[in-house]
């Protein structure tokens, strides 16, 4: 296991919340765009 | 002091500050990521403008001896484009800048007008999702209905006011840390010492960013302090004034208010009041905050706000944004900002895998010894 993966296995469920707002972010740069 | 009581004053100190040590690890990794790209979009917003200088041509001017006139500019804008509402005109953003006019078109679309201020000339015109547009909005509010994503960015400021405080506890003697060259015989020496270094040259700035921050989440939640008063600019509106009477509003500006530097006109929401906003005497305010109010047709005075009168509360809500942005007095405190703002963006990343290096070694002395780590 290298330094990085053991950050991400570190975070938990955290990292699903980043994810999770990322993926809301990634939505809504285009709309956002588009406006 | 007796040995037995020596030794346990050292147990709780080291106690006390393993309590600060687990409380900036906890915070620091499981907000990594999030701090981390918060940080980096901050960083890039902070030169943002410059990022789309170099992006978009009719951005770009040279500079002249003559500067045309805040008539002019409107005036060239209507000329060039006589069906798009010209809703707002601001100063340069530095010396081979130009102009921005904000306009909408007849399909209500915002886009920007760019005009040469030395030589009232259109230069062209952009969309309104630019460089700037795009990071301000991730980093202010992840793109995300503003109501709903200021309060979870800023919120960010609680857990960055603990580690800022935390490593206060943790690093002894951080005060002798500035000139600490980093060690580079083990990784996680070299990346423990590169973060510390960075964490001390940062601290200043962590904690102006934390409190702004904090301020920022006090006003989404209800505690933004009152819009000064009178007139307020009118989002919607259009400048209909003909040039010439712009400019005797201005001339007029310089004579009534020598201190007061125009820094972009717009409609007011009162109708045919035409604003004049800048900078006058107050320091670390919004240009917004210094207002000059015109009867557009007649040119009458009408009032004026001096942000010297603004209460407490006005300003230091007006405090917040220059000190945020870096943007106060000019590239060379862009400059700095923008260091500092990588030097976050850094500490967010090295702290990470400094906790990285650790448990992964920890596994690896775990697997050589054939024992679960």
């Amino acid at each position: 296991m290298n330094a990085w993966q053991a950050v991400w296995r570190g975070m938990g469920r955290w990292r699903w919340l980043w994810l999770a707002l990322l993926l809301v972010w990634l939505v809504y740069v285009p709309l956002e765009a588009m406006r | 002091m007796p040995a037995t009581t020596a030794a346990i004053a050292a147990t709780q100190a080291r106690g006390g500050r393993r309590f600060w040590f687990d409380l900036h690890s906890w915070v620091g990794l499981k907000l990594c990521l999030m701090l981390g790209f918060v940080f980096l979009t901050g960083t890039l917003a902070v030169l943002a403008h410059e990022i789309d200088w170099l992006l978009h041509e009719p951005m770009r001017v040279a500079p002249d001896d003559r500067r045309a006139s805040w008539g002019e500019m409107a005036d060239a804008v209507r000329r060039v484009h006589p069906h798009w509402a010209l809703e707002s005109l601001e100063k340069p953003e530095g010396s081979r800048f130009a102009a921005r006019a904000t306009v909408r078109t007849p399909e209500g679309r915002t886009r920007y007008v760019w005009v040469d201020p030395y030589r009232g000339r259109v230069t062209g015109d952009t969309g309104w999702f630019n460089v700037h547009r795009f990071l301000r909005n991730t980093h202010r509010h992840l793109m995300m209905p503003a109501k709903i994503g200021i309060p979870i960015v800023t919120a960010l400021s609680i857990p960055l006011l603990l580690t800022w405080i935390s490593s206060l506890f943790i690093y002894k003697r951080w005060w002798r840390g500035f000139f600490a060259w980093p060690r580079a015989d083990r990784p996680r020496r070299l990346w423990g010492d590169v973060h510390r270094l960075l964490g001390v040259w940062s601290l200043a700035f962590l904690a102006l960013m934390a409190s702004t921050g904090v301020w920022y989440l006090v006003e989404s939640l209800g505690g933004e302090a009152p819009v000064p008063k009178p007139y307020r600019p009118d989002g919607n509106g259009a400048i209909a004034v003909p040039g010439r009477k712009i400019d005797v509003a201005v001339a007029q500006a310089h004579r009534r208010w020598p201190a007061f530097d125009v820094q972009g006109l717009a409609p007011a929401r009162e109708a045919g009041v035409l604003l004049l906003f800048g900078q006058a005497d107050a320091v670390l305010v919004r240009p917004r905050a210094n207002a000059v109010a015109f009867e557009a047709d007649s040119g009458r005075w009408l009032d004026r706000r001096d942000a010297l009168d603004l209460s407490v509360h006005q300003r230091i809500s007006e405090m917040a944004d220059p000190l945020h942005f870096g943007n106060f007095a000019g590239l060379a405190i862009k400059l700095l900002w923008f260091a500092f703002g990588a030097a976050l963006t850094a500490l967010s990343l090295t702290g990470a895998y400094l906790y990285g290096l650790r448990i992964s070694e920890a596994w690896r002395s775990a697997q050589r010894r054939g024992t679960p780590a």
